[in-house]
């Protein structure tokens, strides 16, 4: 059984199944009227991360990302939770921004060894983590 | 509300304090959408003012040369409102990704609020200035509290090297072509990833606009913002000892796979512009881009991006004419990845920039091909690629 070490960054919950993906740059990366995965030599390119829960084990690229995750967020096509092993504060930003713009922010959350999580279904809240059959 | 996200940054991030800065520089005035609009509206009219010196980075416009910009015009006019509560701020009207190399160059030892991942490069790694990879909005946020979070980067103990790359199997030689530098930086991100590199055994000379290439390119196929290379740049001699590191020794196939992740392309197949100048341009730059200039026009579009202040320098020393007689573009303000200017085609574009390279595709729809500076200019007189790889 893996231990999953949970830390809660933006609260909020979040069921259903987990993608886990190769790191990506939302600019750049995310086109930001589709929500699609467009990043150069991605291997899930063309994926549509829009009301999914996304994870990544650590971000890369443009400090314009919290930009395009903020405008994913108001056009209601972001990931519905992002999960994280190394927290990106860029990525947070879209988030904490989109409380203060009335906005829906969308749940994040570090949680270690990620990998383990790509296409478990899932249930997540601030009092951890749980595992639907 | 600028306190408030501020706050709740750190909270998120674990620091315990926040801490002066002396200099920013924002990049959240590239206009994305309505919502980047908003949360500038909303400290506009709450009366907000920077506290410390700021630039702004690139726009969506060429605010001198506006018809250069394929926007529809509401873009147009909802990106210049953006850009004119940046001014209303209080910042410095820059629109440069390199304002290291203009006015905005921090000291070693500085704590900054930079965005802009180049930029973050820059300043840690070449000038030793302190800043943590600020993203949009929390970069103007510092600016107009004076004050950032204090953890990561801006501490001493957080910035020794947690992964060594050496270029012992490398001949000097190749280490001391101007298009090494990009090269060797999306390997290093690629390899790196979030982790801080230093580079050892290496023979690459200390240059300026190359380490800045270095830098655009591995903060985007990784998260760098902060590298060390033995000898050159300025805190590395505290880390000489790197026997406690994971060492990656680079081939010279890994330099060969890099490139091809970068562009590669068929030799004597169209391409269809050329586009330089990410980061943007300096005026040395320029000087060796004229110096291989051919005295016919070119056969292709030929974009090279830079600042307004390097553009007046070119004009006052006399250089400008003889660029753009070749029938170079020169875009400022802005760039060719940022916002539409290229032609609406899928066609392919070549360029010596990592960075780049690394966002063409998704950004522009055009493939890349990644080549020297020369072999940029070889392949625009001819409009066919030429290509000189390692």
């Amino acid at each position: 059984m893996t231990d999953y070490k949970i830390k809660n960054l933006i609260s909020g919950n979040c069921n259903g199944p987990v993608y886990c993906l190769k790191p990506f740059s939302f600019w750049g990366g995310v086109e930001v009227n589709t929500g699609e995965l467009i990043q150069k030599n991605h291997p899930d390119i063309g994926f549509s991360l829009s009301n999914k829960i996304v994870a990544v084990k650590n971000f890369i690229g443009s400090s314009s990302s919290a930009s395009v995750l903020l405008e994913l967020i108001r056009k209601k096509i972001a990931p519905s939770a992002i999960l994280m092993e190394d927290i990106d504060a860029i990525v947070c930003l879209a988030s904490i921004v989109a409380e203060n713009l009335q906005l829906s922010p969308i749940p994040m959350y570090q949680i270690s060894n990620i990998e383990k999580l790509h296409l478990k279904n899932i249930s997540l809240n601030e009092n951890g983590i749980n595992f639907e059959l | 509300m600028a306190f408030d996200i501020l706050k709740k940054t750190a909270s998120i991030l674990g620091a315990q304090e926040l801490v002066a800065i002396s200099s920013s520089h924002t990049d959240s005035c590239l206009y994305f959408g309505e919502s980047g609009l908003m949360f500038a509206k909303k400290l506009y009219d709450l009366g907000a003012r920077v506290q410390v010196p700021t630039t702004t980075n690139v726009g969506s416009l060429d605010l001198l040369h506006p018809e250069l910009i394929l926007s529809d015009e509401q873009t147009k006019k909802k990106s210049k409102e953006l850009l004119d509560c940046y001014l209303g701020f209080g910042c410095q009207p820059v629109y440069t990704c390199a304002p290291y190399q203009v006015s905005n160059r921090p000291a070693l030892g500085d704590l900054c609020a930079w965005g802009e991942s180049n930029a973050i490069a820059f300043i840690n790694s070449v000038l030793g200035a302190r800043t943590n990879r600020c993203g949009d909005f929390i970069d103007i946020c510092c600016a107009l509290t004076g004050y950032a979070p204090y953890y990561g980067l801006l501490k001493e103990e957080n910035r020794s090297p947690s992964i060594a790359i050496s270029l012992k199997k490398i001949s000097p030689n190749l280490q001391k072509q101007k298009i090494f530098f990009p090269l060797l930086g999306a390997l290093v991100g690629r390899l790196a990833q979030n982790r801080i590199p230093i580079i050892i055994n290496h023979a690459m000379e200390n240059n300026e606009d190359g380490l800045k290439a270095l830098g655009a390119a591995a903060a985007s196929t990784g998260a760098v913002g902060l590298f060390h290379i033995g000898n050159i740049t300025p805190e590395a001699d505290k880390y000489i000892n790197t026997n406690k590191l994971e060492v990656i020794e680079i081939s010279k196939d890994m330099l060969n796979a890099e490139w091809s992740y970068l562009g590669d392309g068929e030799i004597g197949e169209q391409v269809d512009c050329v586009a330089l100048g990410s980061p943007h341009f300096s005026y040395e730059e320029f000087e060796e881009l004229a110096s291989l200039l051919p005295t016919k026009p070119f056969a292709i579009p030929f974009y090279v991006c830079t600042s307004r202040f390097v553009y007046r320098m070119l004009e006052d020393k006399g250089i400008l004419e003889k660029i753009v007689a070749c029938g170079i573009t020169i875009v400022q303000d802005t760039c060719v990845v940022v916002t539409p200017i290229l032609k609406d085609i899928r066609g392919v574009l070549m360029t010596n920039s990592g960075k780049f390279a690394n966002y063409s595709l998704p950004n522009t729809g055009y493939r890349s091909v990644f080549g020297s500076l020369s072999d940029c200019v070889q392949s625009a007189i001819k409009g066919k690629l030429i290509n000189d790889r390692l």
